[in-house]
């Protein structure tokens, strides 16, 4: 373990000239090799987040993007399975902030190894699953939000997908992620972006039943979760509020809708493969309009059937909504006042909290340095944490 | 999906519309330079989705297009395919400057053809059109591209714009002509039938009735 970090590293300036070499080639070859995936295929990948990742902070300056380009290289090495996916740089570039060079390895490495294990991962399966299992956890505790916005065709996952995916990085003020992150590290696991994502839906699902598109809805949550400043009140919502929810709970619910995340995976699979098959023969005859590919058009026309008659008996329902949403008044006139009573808080409604995220925005920024409590509570729970799984490096 | 609210005069379109692509191509960008006339050289990185509201007038009407912008990284469309349903629109972008990311243009095509749920307006967009002397990918051959595909074609700068709005422009346009033939012909189709004022007519993309919106076939228009 001792050199470990270093290793990893060092293997790049034993090969570094080599995998240049490959990448080159793959370059110039085009989609043969690419689909293939040659070694260290992540290389390309970090190289274009690194200027994108926390842009124009003053801690990412040449030094700064060396040691995340270091420090994601490490990881990839480390476990190819998972490599270098998006959202990790972010992760990696706020470790960097806090703690020294290797260390943040250590931590990055027990985040996506341990805490989030198959989240990253090229199927990026364990995400998937728990987008479904939030999902159901949400319509059990917030049954009208979601009625209405089944009514609107939207799917909390739209909105949350990318909340888990980035555990609110550039989601929530810089203070509020912290303090997720600190919670969530402490306790070792992944209830706490479930507990945030239920306490963010409390806090602001009367706000969201008031609005009249799917548009409307989806930017009125992304913005009210942007301006959570208030962090204490979130994080205290969170925890005490949604005890219930916790790592055994979630792990039923986990199995329950593994398996059907896992065929929905393999059916994808399937199905690029023989795209893949038919464009080889395309190429080869070199025609791209060839039947092959129609008859994957075929199949995939009868599947999005299955899904249309969803969205259909979706629509009626949505008719009934409707009709309960202005149940109140039985006049004909009425409904239409107060639909724009409504439409019009909403709008006013957004425009306020655009107005004042930007404000905020442009006051808060990223922390600064090393200076909160929690990265030390954090920083020793996860040296603690390392010390135990040493299972878990490779021999 | 594509909601069509009916008022007496004043019609009210919502387009949904998808930007796919490889990493780095510019979606972002694209986005951010039609949407609020900006420009990063160094936006951060898009993770699983980012979603704008953008109006536009079309022959006088307005018309709002809900435009998605998705993370380009491969692994990322298992969760962003999940955004394609309901969409009506699609810029399918590459960067003009990396060839590689016009070779995967095969490939999003697929994918688009396979999650959304309706024939898609499909624009093909070779970005950062500035970058003349780092040019991989020539117009004709993206041109070429288009016209086998049956897909619109324009190269754009999000860096000096050129192009951005033109692009969607040709989107929402297309999209908004199919409709209003569609809505005409109901409209016959209706006066036999009880009027319906006030309603919500709901585009849906069933496959078993005619297309709701087509994608122009083979040989289609490619203007640029």
């Amino acid at each position: 373990v001792e050199n470990y970090y270093q290793d990893l590293l060092a293997n790049e300036t034993n090969c570094g000239n080599n995998t240049e070499q490959q990448s080159l080639q793959s370059g110039s070859k085009g989609s043969t090799t690419e689909s293939i995936g040659g070694p260290e295929k992540w290389k390309g990948q970090i190289e274009k987040d690194l200027p994108r990742t926390f842009p124009g902070h003053p801690a990412l300056d040449d030094d700064g993007r060396n040691a995340l380009r270091r420090l994601l290289t490490a990881y990839a090495r480390h476990n190819p399975s998972v490599g270098y996916c998006q959202a990790m740089n972010f992760f990696a570039a706020l470790l960097l902030l806090l703690m020294p060079e290797e260390n943040a390895f250590w931590t990055l490495m027990g985040i996506i190894d341990d805490y989030f294990d198959g989240y990253y991962s090229e199927e990026m399966i364990e995400s998937q699953v728990d987008q479904l299992v939030f999902e159901e956890l949400v319509r059990e505790r917030f049954p009208k939000l979601v009625n209405h916005l089944d009514y609107l065709g939207v799917q909390v996952a739209w909105v949350t997908g990318p909340w888990f995916l980035s555990i609110f990085m550039n989601m929530l003020p810089w203070e509020s992620v912290l303090r997720v992150w600190d919670v969530l590290l402490y306790e070792g696991n992944r209830v706490m972006l479930f507990r945030t994502a239920l306490a963010l839906m409390e806090l602001y699902g009367p706000a969201l039943v008031t609005t009249k598109d799917a548009g409307d809805a989806v930017t009125l949550l992304q913005s009210l979760a942007g301006s959570t400043f208030d962090s204490s009140q979130l994080v205290l919502t969170a925890c005490m509020g949604y005890q219930n929810v916790n790592e055994k709970r979630l792990h039923d619910l986990r199995e329950k809708h593994r398996s059907a995340v896992i065929a929905a995976v393999e059916e994808r699979s399937k199905g690029l493969q023989a795209w893949r098959d038919s464009q080889g023969l395309a190429s080869k005859l070199y025609n791209f309009k060839q039947d092959p590919k129609s008859m994957i058009m075929e199949t995939n026309k009868t599947k999005a059937n299955g899904d249309l008659s969803h969205s259909e008996s979706g629509s009626t329902n949505s008719d009934e909504v409707l009709i309960s949403l202005t149940g109140d008044a039985d006049t004909g006139a009425v409904p239409d006042l107060q639909e724009q009573v409504v439409w019009l808080k909403v709008e006013l409604c957004s425009l306020l909290e655009e107005k004042r995220s930007a404000v905020l925005r442009s006051t808060t920024n990223l922390p600064p340095n090393l200076s909160y409590t929690w990265t030390y509570l954090s920083y020793i729970t996860m040296a603690y944490k390392l010390d135990m799984p040493t299972s878990c490096l490779p021999t | 999906m594509a909601f069509v609210s009916e008022e007496e005069k004043t019609e009210d379109y919502l387009f949904k519309i998808v930007l796919v692509g490889d990493s780095a191509v510019g979606k972002s960008n694209l986005l951010a330079r039609f949407a609020r006339n900006e420009f990063y050289p160094n936006s951060k990185s898009t993770i699983g989705v980012e979603f704008q509201t953008q109006k536009l007038d079309i022959n006088g009407k307005e018309v709002k297009a809900q435009i998605w912008d998705t993370a380009g990284q491969e692994r990322f469309r298992a969760v962003t395919s999940a955004y394609y349903r309901g969409a009506v629109g699609a810029l399918l972008v590459y960067d003009i400057s990396r060839r590689q990311t016009f070779d995967s243009i095969g490939r999003w095509l697929n994918e688009l053809q396979t999650h959304s749920d309706m024939n898609v307006v499909t624009i093909l967009v070779g970005n950062k059109s500035d970058l003349r002397d780092a040019r991989e990918v020539s117009t004709a051959e993206g041109k070429a591209l288009a016209e086998a595909q049956g897909l619109f074609f324009m190269e754009t700068s999000a860096l000096d714009s050129s192009n951005v709005a033109a692009a969607f422009q040709t989107v929402v346009k297309e999209i908004y002509n199919i409709l209003s033939r569609k809505v005409m012909m109901s409209h016959e189709l209706k006066k036999q039938d009880a009027p319906l004022d006030g309603k919500t007519v709901v585009l849906q993309g069933d496959e078993n009735q005619e297309p709701a919106i087509e994608a122009p076939k083979s040989g289609g228009c490619c203007s640029s």
